[in-house]
């Protein structure tokens, strides 16, 4: 086979061929802004991402956060945490979910497969994003919480739980990544909507557990919701020792959405249209 | 390809025996075809033809059941050839949440050797809408932003599918004077189209595709030479079996009013006997077949009628 080095003589400043990429941080950089301009420029979005979460907080929250349950927990910490785990949760599902959906059947992730763009910089960008968009809604609801509630964290412990959340997340991303691939738009979008609330419910995160049904109660271990709260339970009620178990449950979720995405996203990938 | 490559170098695109199934469907059989470079041509075909799965194929998006698809001479699928084609789909929503420039810019940044935003701007005449969300630009305009995410990775090669779909025609005017400019620093273009109008300006040469294989591939002129005929039309009071005994008449009708119209591979010889015997003929009209009738009677179910 020839070289492909052969361009016509009239081309001096033409790239030639393969071998050159561009650089990856500036690339990532721009996918990470266009990540957090999508979501920052959705008022649906951003509301149901930022909002709610505060609004749920402000309902159901305020009225009690000066109380301290039976174990010795401050309750405003214990809400902070369900709250803050029910924000991750529609983040991952609306951001991964819907918005991926939208991208694949509309032409968007097609476009970017035939360009030089290396698919794992795809997601790392969306990840990346989705994490600074978490960060920056968690940020917001502790603000929201220690200025109209006056429920404060110490540095410590506000940093440690808003590393554990995050990094419990993955596993919530791999299912958005897995409905965003596997659903076409509007069912994704119901999918989400649906999914957040009653595995928010389900997790024991707008009531607590034991004031849930019985069989509610049975199912919350299986949901990736439910662990990813227990681990900041813990940290505001300073007993991690189950946290072992909850992050093991976590990455084995982890697993299971991320060989199922990656599964749907080669099927679609072999689709070629 | 085992010739010397300096004589005629390789071509920019080259498929051989390429075959592409999808389930049951065989939306390729056996396709050959090589696509020279610092051309542009024209992929024609109709709906179903094959026309995207083989620019699917160029892409490196779906790799053949059969065959060998090289671009530039590397394997497309591979991912390395990418930094030199550029690619305008059918349909490339994009995400609307980012302004015209926004996304130019971001496409820019995968590229290893970008054209500025600005020049792809330029070339897209998409600078007075450089602010506006996608979610805002009308169809013409969305294509010229697919348009300028195509162009601004400064590609050796460009594949467009459909361009001019939706575009009013004041847009495809600059599109094409876009296309043309590229296409004189010496860039590689493969287009699909349905207006053959369009194909038969702009493309040194047409391919034409049914059912998954090369039907036809040559220059426009020598495609709609190879259709039965020009038409000759004109009022006179020849009859019927008179101008059927014009030399070179293939067929010939005469409406009531005298008002003949003949078809022949060559009207200037018709013309020139007419002219000899004395003919008086008024109303005189000449029409060479267009790409169009080419394209009709190539693709035509019935391959008898050419």
């Amino acid at each position: 086979m020839t070289t492909p080095s052969t361009p016509a003589p009239t081309l001096p400043r033409l790239a030639v061929s393969s071998g050159r990429r561009a650089p990856l941080l500036p690339a990532l950089a721009q996918l990470v802004l266009a990540e957090l301009r999508r979501m920052a420029r959705n008022p649906m979005f951003a509301v149901g991402t930022l909002g709610f979460p505060i609004l749920w907080f402000a309902l159901f929250g305020l009225p009690n956060v000066r109380e301290t349950t039976d174990s010795g927990v401050n309750v405003g910490h214990y809400l902070l945490v369900s709250f803050g785990t029910y924000a991750l949760l529609s983040l991952a599902l609306f951001s991964f979910g819907a918005a991926v959906a939208i991208e694949r059947t509309g032409g968007w992730l097609r476009l970017l497969r035939a360009s030089p763009l290396p698919a794992p910089l795809y997601f790392a960008a969306k990840i990346l994003a989705a994490l600074l968009f978490s960060a920056l809604s968690l940020t917001l609801l502790y603000s929201f919480a220690h200025v109209a509630g006056g429920v404060t964290l110490p540095l410590g412990l506000a940093l440690t739980v808003l590393g554990k959340l995050l990094l419990g997340m993955v596993p919530l991303i791999a299912l958005g990544l897995c409905i965003g691939f596997l659903v076409n738009p509007a069912a994704a979008s119901v999918m989400a909507n649906v999914l957040s609330v009653l595995v928010s419910f389900a997790s024991g995160l707008f009531v607590p557990l034991d004031g849930l049904p019985d069989v509610v109660q049975r199912a919350a271990p299986y949901l990736p919701g439910y662990h990813l709260a227990q681990l900041g339970w813990s940290a505001v009620a300073h007993d991690t020792s189950h946290d072992l178990t909850h992050w093991l449950w976590l990455a084995g979720f982890t697993l299971v959405f991320g060989s199922v995405a990656v599964w749907a996203m080669k099927r679609d990938e072999a689709r070629g249209q | 390809m085992t010739h010397s490559a300096s004589a005629a170098p390789p071509p920019a695109v080259e498929l051989v025996g390429v075959s592409k199934r999808f389930g049951s469907v065989e939306a390729l059989r056996g396709l050959t075809l090589g696509i020279r470079a610092g051309e542009l041509t024209a992929l024609l075909g109709p709906n179903g033809a094959g026309k995207t799965t083989a620019i699917s194929l160029m892409l490196g998006l779906a790799r053949p059941t059969a065959g060998v698809v090289r671009v530039l001479g590397g394997n497309p699928a591979a991912g390395g050839g990418r930094t030199v084609t550029g690619s305008m789909p059918q349909e490339s929503a994009i995400p609307q949440a980012l302004t015209v420039r926004e996304a130019v810019t971001l496409f820019a940044r995968l590229y290893p050797a970008p054209l500025s935003v600005d020049t792809a701007l330029e070339l897209a005449d998409l600078h007075s809408v450089a602010t506006r969300r996608a979610g805002a630009l009308s169809g013409g305009q969305a294509r010229r932003l697919a348009f300028a995410l195509a162009v601004v990775g400064n590609p050796q090669v460009l594949f467009l599918d459909e361009p001019t779909t939706g575009m009013d025609a004041g847009s495809r005017l600059a599109f094409w004077h876009a296309v043309d400019g590229l296409k004189r620093e010496g860039r590689t273009i493969l287009l699909t189209t349905h207006y053959l109008e369009e194909a038969e300006r702009t493309a040194d040469r047409v391919v034409v595709m049914n059912a998954g294989t090369l039907l036809a591939d040559g220059t426009p002129a020598s495609l709609r030479s190879g259709v039965a005929a020009g038409r000759v039309r004109f009022s006179s009071n020849l009859v019927l079996a008179e101008l059927q005994a014009l030399p070179g008449v293939d067929s010939a009708e005469v409406d009531g009013a005298g008002r003949a119209t003949l078809r022949t591979r060559e009207p200037e010889a018709l013309l020139v006997t007419l002219v000899h015997a004395g003919v008086t003929f008024r109303e005189l009209e000449v029409s060479r077949a267009s790409l169009e009738d080419a394209f009709l009677s190539l693709t035509a179910p019935d391959a008898l009628k050419a």
